[in-house]
């Protein structure tokens, strides 16, 4: 997988022809896949385009008090965004705009909050037929506040879209979380649907682990390790940093 | 192996169990009848340490210790073995992973993937289980006799000494049940000392393994005791006669 490194907020020298960036823009005209790793960063602006192809994204941000805003631009094409963050505080706006028809977004986030958090999330469904899939897991720790707003918006001209906003919060201790999914449709020809769940894990689900010897903190890890990581897909590498935080917290 | 004095349980105030008392030895076979809603699966959770329910009187004893104040996950590892009535689905949860984690829990080490793989496809086969169920997340989209297969599957890699059924012939076909039946048997055969709790309101998973003591629970106590004449008869005859003996203890 070709690997985009976002350093000191400037995205490094990439060696990809394919890959077009020009200052904070990256233009994707051919298919592929791509990691992007936000390295000491604190500030980001980004705009990706992806014109006429299918673009599969890897996104990462550990350690980093981080702001960021991000526009994804897609035009005839389908972006696939697999998203994992463990940051000491985080302020994000991300802009999904869908122009063309049949253009679609499967974008999936999974988190271990530490410290304040905050998200915005705008779909914008701009033309018919186009799709969004938005799912965020996260995993609030002692103290921790975290705040998803995700607007679904979808103008007359987007009939026959499909909108969907899934998000879950595992509060553990006392931890503040807070999920306002709206969607503002203007046309009635729209197959639309969220879920938003903040709580902790079931006892009964705990208790069924226990029973066959699983440990308070194991089954606990179980758990965590499911929420985050069933519906993630990131390479090999990358899972082994995820699999070594968990453990790191739940040691 | 387990021996149960005096046992008094309550939940949310109410008493579900109440002067409980019951002796089982190495290597024997109980089963535990009685209506719905007397208290059965209670006693189940109760000897797993399910901390909903508040034992406020008397001991459970098993293998020579108190287990009262003792954690499901400790309970466990000393042998103890709860096959439930309806085993949960955990969501994001593979089997794999859980299977792999308790059994290094019992074993007290990490079990190597190949050990586990070759444990686990011997089980599976012989529990004639679609492979794949291993690799899917636990319980989540299996039928209910898959569910009871992957808790019989769970015994086999766990070897318990003392193994607790909680209805588990229901959500089985008839092949499945004498699947589950046969290698439970096996099982028992191999390790002679296990001793098994069966609870059940319907007598047909005796047909298959057999019982040594029969026990009625009507209103958490223990009304009637016998051997597998005593199932044949509640076949026959319905617990009527059992709800009415439980009756004159309450006015005694």
């Amino acid at each position: 997988m070709n690997k985009i490194r976002v350093s000191k907020n400037k995205i490094s020298n990439f060696d990809n022809d394919k890959v077009i960036v020009e200052g904070n823009t990256i233009n994707f005209n051919y298919s592929g896949e791509y990691e992007i790793e936000y390295v000491d960063c604190n500030d980001i602006f980004l705009i990706f385009n992806i014109n006429g192809c299918n673009i599969k994204l890897c996104e990462s941000s550990f350690d980093n008090n981080i702001c960021i805003k991000n526009t994804y631009n897609i035009k005839k094409g389908y972006l696939v965004i697999n998203k994992f963050y463990n940051n000491k505080s985080v302020s994000e706006e991300l802009n999904f705009n869908l122009y063309e028809c049949e253009d679609r977004i499967d974008y999936t986030f999974s988190d271990i909050c530490l410290g304040e958090e905050k998200y915005l999330i705008n779909i914008n469904h701009k033309n018919k037929k186009t799709i969004s899939n938005i799912n965020n897991r996260a995993i609030s720790l002692k103290n921790s506040k975290i705040n998803f707003i995700i607007n679904s918006n979808v103008i007359k001209e987007g009939i026959d879209s499909v909108l969907n906003q899934n998000t879950r919060i595992v509060t553990l201790d006392n931890s503040d979380a807070k999920i306002c999914p709206n969607m503002f449709i203007d046309l009635d020809d729209v197959s639309a649907k969220h879920g938003s769940v903040i709580g902790t894990f079931n006892n009964e689900q705990i208790f069924y682990l226990m029973s066959k010897g699983i440990s308070y903190y194991d089954s606990l890890k179980l758990l965590i390790k499911g929420c985050l990581l069933s519906d993630l897909v990131v390479v090999a590498d990358k899972k082994m940093k995820i699999l070594e935080i968990i453990d790191r917290y739940w040691r | 192996m387990l021996s149960i004095k005096k046992l008094n349980v309550s939940v949310d105030e109410k008493e579900v169990l109440n002067d409980f008392n019951l002796d089982i030895k190495d290597g024997s076979i109980h089963v535990i009848m009685g209506p719905n809603g007397v208290g059965k699966s209670t006693l189940s959770r109760v000897i797993m340490g399910d901390n909903r329910y508040k034992v406020t009187n008397g001991e459970i004893i098993f293998a020579d210790v108190n287990i009262n104040e003792l954690t499901p996950d400790v309970r466990s590892k000393m042998g103890i073995f709860l096959a439930m009535q309806n085993p949960l689905e955990i969501d994001g949860v593979s089997n794999q992973d859980f299977l792999r984690t308790a059994m290094s829990s019992h074993a007290g080490k990490n079990i190597g993937l190949y050990d586990f793989i070759l444990k686990c496809e011997k089980a599976s086969e012989e529990l004639k289980m679609d492979k794949s169920l291993i690799h899917r997340t636990v319980n989540v989209g299996f039928s209910g006799g898959e569910k009871k297969k992957n808790e019989v599957l769970q015994i086999k890699l766990l070897n318990p000494k003392f193994i607790i059924l909680d209805e588990l012939d229901s959500g089985l076909d008839v092949d499945s049940l004498k699947i589950v039946a046969k290698n439970i048997l096996s099982y028992k055969e191999e390790k002679k000392d296990t001793s098994i709790l069966i609870i059940t309101h319907l007598s047909k998973i005796l047909e298959y393994i057999k019982p040594d003591y029969v026990h009625v629970l009507i209103d958490g106590k223990l009304v009637a005791t016998g051997d597998y004449d005593l199932a044949l008869d509640i076949e026959k005859n319905g617990y009527n006669k059992y709800i009415d003996m439980s009756n004159v203890i309450v006015k005694e």
